[in-house]
């Protein structure tokens, strides 16, 4: 992240070499000093009075370096405030913009980043940022099938970035677009053998009405959370006795699990064994980290009496 | 330029893209759960009624609710609607793909499902001819044929208001048209629609939320889709808009007590969007999308636990 950065600065400054002989200028001096590292720095050298000396592309690059270390240094607010006065400024700039859009995003003011990434796209088409950003916004506000023609944009230039395969793969998946999300999550696999992609690939299986397919790649993923889908999932393929075996091995290793005493408790009550069902059912419906599954416990422990 | 953006672009790279499954064991058991329940035929589990409220453009926003809904595989046995829900319920309750559905919010004009252009805007100020809304019947008539409301896919009623009796109607047998018709006809604008011997206007003026006109269909369980206006946003500038104004509060006022008979509720944000506001209607869309977005895993675990001994049956061998 930050070799990157650095090598975005030296871009953004031409002719940084034979500035930085002398190290006279503000902008330079923060320049170098943001390539060190030292962002507390650079925010007290690029204060209001420096800024207003510095004109142009000049100034630009100043708002650049000034707005990702006040981020580098968590005041969030601050560097807003700087893109935002750096964007009015500069309008057309697509890196500050970027900058912009995706703070915004990264703090959760998604439907405020999104009409920032469009400006980037009316001005450069095929940005394949912009089309990420927009692709996850999309996708986390529900709009899925304009979340997937993003990320068809973006990866024509990252068509090497499993993540991104999965992330597509995942807005199809919603979409029920079984076929094409299966083809997706076997990219991201083609260039990373990855355990989320598997995780992502069982799911699509399982959505497809395979599931004994989706449980043999259960079983090959080294996910941490593919033992407790597995341990569901075979309740649904009526495998009671496996079932009640892999909710017993995750209890072991985290007793009081809400998923691991569902599996248990249905797997009981389907081996007759009522009462110890209960037992958990009743256990379960204690439990305040999974709301949604004490409550389903605590009326099925109900029922049951 | 283009070489600073290739480097901005590794730097957004570097973030991982947030996960879209839900893995906790809330979201885990949901899914569980749900695709057992939606197994079952119809029989078998809760009947589950979709209603969409009144609410003329606003009323675009129903496409953006039944998209997540059919996304999420949401089981809706019947449909039930009022005034601009009343064309959009039928037109779901036929089989209207989710594309052709949005094509037909985007495309949406006034003069959709009226006669209204200035000329006849001009008589009704002027001689107190009033439009009519014979349109709506072309309309319905184009897309989905003469059907009758038997011949639909979902059982599906729609409500219009007497204008003799000030009885609300529920319409729920024989040819759909003119009842879709009746039920989006805004009294004050468009003249009556004589039906089976009724003179007949906007259902909207009694039953925002027809939930009593989905029950009437053996619903057990109601999500309902509200498209309330917030009419603190409008300052109504001539007769026309009073009217719509008048209209809206008193929608408003009848939807707070049909809210609390709903098993549940879906409210996208789009009480700004104004009566004929055709220019908004991708953003009533949108809005319609995110808010049922952001509910849906809540109506799943509603629904899940209405539903609980349909599926405690299959526990007990």
């Amino acid at each position: 992240m930050s070799a990157a950065l650095a090598a975005l600065i030296a871009l953004l400054a031409p002719c940084q070499g034979a500035i930085l002989a002398p190290l006279k200028d503000p902008l330079s001096i923060s320049m170098s000093l943001f390539e060190k590292g030292e962002h507390q720095q650079v925010i007290s050298i690029l204060g209001p009075e420096s800024l207003q000396k510095l004109r142009g592309d000049e100034l630009r690059r100043a708002y650049f370096v000034l707005g990702n270390s006040y981020e580098k240094t968590g005041r969030i607010d601050k560097a807003l405030g700087i893109y935002q006065l750096g964007t009015n400024l500069f309008p057309r700039d697509i890196n500050l913009l970027s900058e912009l859009a995706r703070l915004l995003q990264h703090a959760g003011l998604e439907e405020q980043a999104a009409p920032i990434y469009q400006k980037v796209l009316d001005i450069h088409p095929n940005n394949a940022s912009a089309h990420l950003g927009l692709a996850e916004i999309d996708h986390s506000l529900g709009l899925l099938e304009r979340s997937a023609g993003h990320y068809e944009k973006a990866l024509e230039q990252l068509s090497a970035d499993p993540r991104r395969w999965r992330a597509y793969a995942e807005v199809l998946l919603e979409m029920r677009e079984y076929k094409t999300a299966e083809l997706a999550v076997q990219k991201a696999l083609q260039r990373s053998y990855d355990p989320q992609s598997l995780l992502v690939l069982a799911f699509i299986q399982r959505a497809s009405g395979k599931l004994s397919a989706a449980l043999a790649t259960l079983a090959v993923t080294t996910d941490p959370q593919a033992d407790r889908v597995r341990a569901l999932w075979l309740l649904e393929a009526g495998e009671h006795q496996k079932a009640l075996a892999a909710s017993e091995e995750l209890l072991k290793a985290s007793p009081g699990n809400a998923l691991a005493l569902w599996v248990r408790a249905r797997a009981r009550l389907r081996l007759g064994q009522a009462e110890a069902a209960a037992k958990d059912l009743q256990s379960l419906s204690q439990n305040t980290a999974a709301p949604f599954a004490a409550k389903v416990a605590a009326e099925f422990a109900r029922r049951l009496r | 330029m283009r070489r600073a953006s290739a480097v901005l672009l590794s730097i957004y790279l570097a973030t991982a893209p947030a996960a879209a499954l839900d893995l906790s064991d809330d979201g885990l058991l949901r899914d569980h759960l749900w695709r057992q329940l939606t197994a079952k035929p119809k029989g078998e589990r809760p009947v589950v009624g979709l209603v969409f409220s009144a609410g003329s453009l606003r009323a675009a926003a129903h496409v953006g609710v039944i998209t997540v809904l059919e996304n999420a595989g949401f089981p809706v046995d019947v449909v039930a609607g009022t005034s601009m829900g009343a064309i959009v319920g039928a037109l779901y309750a036929a089989g209207k793909p989710i594309k052709r559905l949005w094509e037909l919010a985007l495309g949406l004009r006034i003069s959709s499902g009226s006669n209204y252009n200035a000329f006849n805007l001009l008589r009704l100020l002027l001689f107190d001819r009033l439009l009519s809304s014979k349109n709506t019947e072309k309309f319905i008539r184009d897309e989905i044929g003469s059907r009758s409301f038997e011949e639909l896919k979902k059982p599906f009623a729609c409500v219009a208001m007497d204008l003799y009796s000030g009885e609300g109607i529920i319409f729920r047998e024989g040819e759909l048209a003119p009842a879709v018709r009746a039920s989006m006809n805004l009294p004050g604008i468009f003249a009556p629609v004589e039906y089976r011997h009724r003179y007949l206007v906007d259902g909207g003026v009694v039953n925002y939320i027809p939930i009593d006109a989905a029950k009437l269909l053996g619903a057990d369980w109601v999500l309902a889709s509200v498209t309330e206006t917030d009419y603190t946003y409008s300052k109504p500038q001539n007769v026309l808009q009073s009217l719509e104004q008048v209209i809206d509060i008193r929608g408003t006022l009848l939807a707070r007590e049909q809210k609390k008979s709903a098993n549940f509720l879906i409210e996208p944000p789009v009480g700004d969007i104004g009566f004929y506001d055709t220019s908004r209607s991708y953003e009533a869309i949108a809005k319609g999308v995110m808010a049922a977005h952001r509910r849906i895993g809540a109506a799943m675990e509603e629904y899940i636990l209405f539903s609980l001994d349909c599926l405690l049956k299959d526990y007990i061998p």
